[in-house]
């Protein structure tokens, strides 16, 4: 007689990624209160560059990948991808805004008189379509294909449709990167 | 001839709640833009003022809608929101401190920490109501 399958417990995220993220919020706390400006421009820097590479990889590279498995590999896949995705973005999008808040403030960029403030304005507003698709799509399906995948007989269509949405997302937002990134290369070279 | 029955696909209609939260998002982040957009000049309040009231009232909407929603998985929804609730805090007083280090004060300060808040209560409905909507209630 087969045995029913039982919901996963414990955690929904690996603890030791929560600990990982605790401590570079931590560090960038520090390194804000210290006013160091190295510090400062590393997190915006490294935080920006993972931010944009793992979106474009999830978009163009692990999406189209994952669309050509099986349901079975598909399914192992997104059970130890989606945690520490989970762990890994909010950190990153968080770290790196806050470092470039600092950075705007330390450069003076701020105090740019306009046309060249709306080069500003513009990061801001690619930032806020990034955000919203981010809060919007990308993390709920995070947590929604994460929870499924716990339960006892997962729902594979759900699962399936969530996940293209993820993509999806993921690809749109790395695309929105490409304009940040022209927006940022063209700040630093002024 | 048995017809096998149509998988379940999820909540496929389109919610109030989400459209009211990202709005609220949204109205938000122009909220912040407008003080943005006039650094370093002194920014008009009252369209920050006026946005971020849209942020509040559209996330009232999105609770009212909300609470209107059954049958509705409300266990699946706060077992999501409060720990979502918890990393927005983190994150809220973490960009607090920073607003606050920088120098922020009297009205754009206001503005920036219910921008926050707000957001802060959005996010949680946002994620929690679109985990718990797929969910199958008996009966």
């Amino acid at each position: 007689m087969a045995r029913a399958a039982k919901a996963e417990s414990g955690p929904l995220v690996p603890l030791w990624g929560l600990a990982i993220a605790g401590a570079v919020i931590v560090v960038l706390i520090v390194t804000i209160a210290r006013n160091w400006f190295w510090g400062i421009d590393f997190f915006h820097v490294v935080g920006g560059a993972l931010w944009f590479s793992i979106d474009m990889f999830m978009g163009f590279v692990i999406g189209p990948i994952l669309a050509r498995l099986d349901v079975p590999a598909r399914i192992a896949v997104t059970r130890r991808l989606m945690p520490k995705m989970l762990i890994i973005m909010p950190t990153v999008v968080i770290c790196t805004l806050t470092a470039a808040w600092q950075l705007t403030q330390q450069l003076g960029l701020f105090n740019l008189p306009y046309p060249q403030h709306w080069w500003l304005v513009a990061a801001f507003i690619v930032v806020g379509f990034m955000a919203i698709i981010a809060y919007g799509v990308l993390e709920p399906a995070n947590i929604l294909v994460l929870l499924e995948l716990r339960k006892p007989e997962p729902n594979g269509v759900l699962i399936g449709r969530t996940m293209r949405r993820f993509i999806y997302g993921a690809a749109v937002i790395g695309l929105l990167q490409v304009a940040v990134i022209i927006i940022m290369t063209r700040i630093a070279t002024w | 001839m048995v017809n096998a029955p149509e998988p379940y696909v999820g909540d496929t209609t389109r919610s109030p709640v989400v459209a009211f939260a990202i709005g609220s998002i949204a109205c938000a982040l122009v909220s912040v833009g407008i003080l943005i957009f006039y650094v370093p000049h002194p920014a008009s309040l009252a369209w920050a003022s006026g946005f971020s009231g849209g942020s509040a009232a559209l996330l009232l909407a999105a609770m009212v809608s909300l609470l209107r929603r059954r049958p509705f998985a409300w266990r699946q929804f706060f077992i999501v929101a409060r720990w979502v609730f918890l990393l927005t805090m983190v994150y809220t007083g973490m960009l607090e401190y920073v607003i606050v280090y920088d120098g922020a004060r009297g009205k754009p300060l206001i503005i920036m920490t219910i921008v926050l808040l707000l957001t802060a209560i959005d996010i949680p409905i946002l994620w929690a109501f679109s985990v718990a909507r797929h969910e199958r209630i008996p009966g």
